[in-house]
C-alpha cells in the first residue's frame, strides 16, 4: 500500500533499557532460583535471603524505577528502607550482634540526608514531603519503642529518636496547614 | 548554543529599537515579571519565551505595539503567580489507567489539528502558557496516595515540542512536576498527546480547539469562544472538572465487565509501541451518505469493516471477534465536565458468521444499538462506580499489581480490537478558515494489533489506524473496503517505527 509519509523521522526509537530490563530480569531471575537451591543443598546459614533481597533491591532501585513520584526524596526513603532491611538481614542470618548500632547511625545519616534535600528547596520539595514524614515519624517511633523495650541504651538510638523528633517538628512547623492538605490528598477516598 | 544566538538576537532587536519603544518593552517585562511568581527555571524560560515571540513579530513585520497587545501579559491571569496548592481526585474511569500502567504500557493517546500553514513554534509556546490557566487539572501532576492516585496541581511552563518520538509515545509523569500530556508540532500539525487520566476524547478536543483557537489569535486571526471553544479569559468552571460517573449513579442494577477471551488479530508483535499509523481521509459527507444508504451510522459501518478486516488479519478459522466500542456518555447525560465520560460498548460477533459487509451491516447496528441503550449504560456505570467503592479501602500498593494482571491479561484479551468515534467535531467558521482537517490516534494495548480511531472536521472524516505488528493485512482490507463503498481515499501515515 502506498501512501504519504507525513511524521517525521523519529530519532533512532530507545529499546535499550528494555533489552537491558529483559536482560538483567532473566539473569536475576535465574539468580533467584539457583542461589536458594544451593544454600538448601549446602545447608548451613540462610545467605540466600540475603542475596534475594540484594536482587530486589537493585531491581526495584536501578531497573524497574517506579512510574509514579520517581523523586529524590521518595528513592531515598527507599534505598534508606531497604538497606536499613538488608544490614538487619546480615546481621540476623550471618553475623550477629551489631545491628542494634548500625542500624540507627545508618538511618540517622539518611535522615540528615534528606532533611538537607527538602529544606534546600522547600516551596518544590513539599509536594514530595509524604515519604519523608512517613519515615521520620517511623524512625522516631521505631526508635523510642527500642529504647524502652530493651533494657541497654544505645546512643545511636537516641540519637536517632532526637533528630527524627526535631525533624518532624521542623517539617510540620514549616509546612504548617499544607502538611495537613498534603495528608488529606494522600489519604482520600474519593 | 541555538539558545544563546537567540539571545544574541533579542538583544540586537532590543539595541535597534528607538529608546521610548525600549522603554515599553522594559515596562511590558515588569508587567510579565508581576505574573510569574514560580521557581526560577521556568520563569527564565517562560520570560524568554515572551522574548521570542517578540521576535517573531519583529521579524515577520507586526508593529511593536501590537505585538505586546497580542502578548499581553494580563492573559497570563494568575495563574503563575499563585501556588500550586489545588488537586483533584481521579475520575471512576481514570482511576484503572495508573494502577494498571507499566513500563512498557501507558492508555495515552492523541488529537491532530492540520492547519493551511506551518505551525510557528514561538506562537504556539505563548499559546499554550496562555491556554493552560483554563484548564487547571491539565496543570497537574499524577501522585500516589494510600489508596487512589490523585493529580496535584504543578505550576511550571508547559512546552511545546517538535516532534520527534513515535505518535502516543510513553509521557514521563513520574518526577517531580512532570505533565501528564504533550503538544508537539511538525510542519503544519499541531498535536496533544494525553494521559487517559487527564480526560477523554472530547475534552481532549476541547482543549486542542482552544489552543488552536489562542495560537490563532495570535496569528491576527480572532476565533470567539464557543462551539468546543472555551474563552481562556473566563474563570476555571468546577463543572468543567467534576466526576460525573459518581453524580448519574442511580439504582442498583449493574453490570459488569467481564467478557469471554475475544480471538486476536495474527502477526508478531512489535516491540516499538505502535510500530505504525496509517490514515485514511475521505469526505465525511460521502462516508455519511455511505452509511445512511445502507441503513446504518457511521459508527456501525466502520465498525461492520473492521470485523471483516479482522477476519482478514488472522489465520483461525474459529473465535469470536470483539470490537470495543466507546460511548460518549455526554449524548445521554446532561453534562459540562471536560474529563473521562465515556463507557464502552462490546459488539461480537463469529468468525463464521463473518461473510460480507451487507450481510453483517444489521447485526452490528443491533449491537450497537443495544451496547448504547441508556439502561444498558446507566447499569454499566452504576458497575464502575460501585467496583471503584468497593476497592476504595484497599491499599494502592496491593491494587496495583493486582490491576495490572487483571487488565492487562483479562482486560486486552477480552476484545480484538477498538474503534472510538469522536464524529464530527464542530468549531467557529473563523477557525474552521484556517484548519484543513484532523486526526485522532489511540495508543496501542498489550494485544490488539491494531486500534483504529475516527474524526470528521471540515468536511474530512478521517479513520486512523494504531499498528502493533508490521503484518499490513488490517490497513489493506480496510482500503478495498472503503474502495468498495465508492469513496476516494487518501492514505498517509508514519514509516515503521523500529525496523
Amino acid at each position: 500500500m502506498d501512501f504519504e509519509v507525513i511524521y517525521p523521522k523519529i530519532k533512532k526509537t530507545s529499546l535499550a533499557m528494555l533489552r537491558v530490563r529483559t536482560v538483567f530480569g532473566l539473569l536475576f531471575l535465574a539468580a533467584a532460583v539457583v542461589c536458594p537451591i544451593v544454600n538448601i543443598v549446602l545447608r548451613g546459614k540462610a545467605w540466600s535471603v540475603i542475596v534475594l533481597w540484594a536482587l530486589y533491591m537493585v531491581w526495584t532501585l536501578v531497573l524497574q524505577t517506579p512510574l509514579v513520584e520517581r523523586n529524590l526524596i521518595s528513592q531515598g526513603v527507599r534505598l534508606s528502607v531497604m538497606t536499613a532491611i538488608l544490614l538487619v538481614l546480615i546481621d540476623r542470618l550471618l553475623a550477629p550482634g551489631w545491628a542494634a548500632f548500625v542500624v540507627p547511625i545508618v538511618a540517622y545519616a539518611a535522615l540528615i540526608v534528606l532533611a538537607i534535600l527538602f529544606f534546600v528547596n522547600v516551596s518544590k520539595q513539599r509536594h514530595n514531603v509524604m515519604p519523608l514524614v512517613i519515615v521520620t515519624l517511623a524512625a522516631a517511633i521505631g526508635s523510642a519503642v527500642a529504647l524502652f523495650a530493651f533494657s541497654e541504651t544505645s546512643w545511636p538510638m537516641i540519637v536517632l529518636a532526637s533528630t527524627a523528633a526535631v525533624l518532624l517538628i521542623a517539617t510540620v512547623l514549616t509546612l504548617r496547614t499544607r502538611l495537613l492538605s498534603e495528608i488529606v490528598k494522600r489519604f482520600h477516598l474519593r | 548554543m541555538a539558545k544563546k544566538l537567540r539571545q544574541t538576537e533579542y538583544s540586537l532587536y532590543l539595541s535597534t529599537l528607538p529608546a521610548a519603544e525600549r522603554e515599553s518593552v522594559d515596562s511590558f517585562f515588569r508587567v510579565v515579571d508581576r505574573h510569574l511568581r514560580i521557581a526560577r527555571e521556568w520563569k527564565r524560560q517562560l520570560v524568554r519565551d515572551f522574548e521570542n515571540a517578540l521576535l517573531w513579530y519583529a521579524k515577520n513585520g507586526v508593529p511593536l505595539d501590537r505585538a505586546m497587545e497580542l502578548l499581553s501579559p494580563a492573559r497570563l491571569g494568575g495563574f503563575y503567580s499563585r501556588p500550586a496548592d489545588d488537586w483533584f481526585p481521579l475520575d471512576a474511569a481514570a482511576k484503572v489507567y495508573p494502577l494498571s500502567m507499566s513500563h512498557k504500557q501507558m492508555a495515552v493517546f492523541r488529537l491532530s489539528m492540520y492547519l493551511d500553514s506551518d505551525v510557528v513554534p514561538e506562537l504556539l509556546q505563548m499559546a499554550l502558557t496562555f491556554t493552560i490557566k483554563r484548564f487547571p487539572f491539565f496543570a497537574t501532576t499524577i501522585k500516589n496516595g494510600f489508596f487512589w492516585h490523585y493529580i496535584d496541581a504543578a505550576k511550571r511552563r508547559f512546552p511545546v515540542e517538535p516532534e520527534s518520538t513515535v505518535p502516543c509515545a510513553d509521557i514521563n509523569v513520574s518526577l517531580t512536576g512532570s505533565k501528564s500530556f504533550r503538544v508537539l508540532y511538525f510542519r503544519n500539525r499541531i498535536s496533544c498527546e494525553f494521559f487517559h487520566i487527564l480526560t477523554d476524547g472530547t475534552g481532549g478536543t476541547v482543549f486542542l480547539k482552544t489552543l488552536t483557537a489562542e495560537y490563532l489569535r495570535l496569528l491576527g486571526t480572532p476565533v470567539p469562544a464557543g462551539r468546543g471553544v472555551l474563552d481562556i479569559d473566563a474563570l476555571p468552571d468546577a463543572a468543567e472538572s467534576a466526576d460525573d460517573f459518581s453524580k448519574y449513579v442511580s439504582g442498583k442494577k449493574t453490570s459488569g465487565f467481564v467478557d469471554k477471551p475475544a480471538i486476536q488479530m495474527g502477526g508478531k508483535l512489535s516491540a516499538v509501541k505502535p510500530c505504525q499509523v496509517i490514515h485514511f481521509d475521505m469526505a465525511s459527507d460521502d462516508l455519511r451518505d455511505a452509511a445512511r444508504s445502507r441503513g446504518a451510522s457511521v459508527t456501525a459501518l466502520v465498525t461492520a469493516m473492521m470485523f471483516i478486516c479482522c477476519k482478514a488479519a488472522t489465520d483461525r478459522q474459529h473465535g469470536t471477534v470483539h470490537i470495543q466500542v466507546p460511548v460518549n456518555m455526554r449524548n445521554y447525560f446532561e453534562t459540562r465536565t471536560l474529563r473521562n465520560f465515556s463507557l464502552y460498548a462490546n459488539i461480537h460477533l463469529k468468525l463464521e458468521e463473518i461473510n460480507s459487509l451487507e450481510a453483517i451491516l444489521p447485526e452490528v447496528s443491533r449491537q450497537l444499538a443495544e451496547g448504547t441503550r441508556p439502561g444498558k449504560l446507566q447499569e454499566m456505570m452504576n458497575g464502575a462506580v460501585k467496583l471503584v467503592r468497593s476497592v476504595r479501602l484497599v491499599p494502592l500498593f496491593i491494587k496495583c499489581p493486582v490491576a495490572r494482571i487483571v487488565y492487562g491479561f483479562l482486560g486486552d484479551r477480552a476484545f480484538t480490537t477498538t474503534l472510538s468515534n469522536l464524529g464530527l467535531v464542530d468549531m467557529p467558521e473563523e477557525m474552521a478558515a484556517h484548519v484543513k482537517k484532523m486526526d485522532f490516534v489511540l495508543g496501542t494495548v498489550a494485544l490488539s494489533r491494531a486500534a483504529v480511531s475516527m474524526v470528521s472536521a471540515n468536511g474530512t472524516a478521517t479513520i486512523s489506524v494504531a499498528k502493533l505488528t508490521t503484518d499490513p493485512s488490517f490497513e489493506e482490507r480496510m482500503l478495498v473496503l472503503l474502495k468498495e463503498l465508492g469513496l476516494d481515499v487518501k492514505v498517509s501515515g508514519s514509516e515503521l517505527y523500529g525496523f
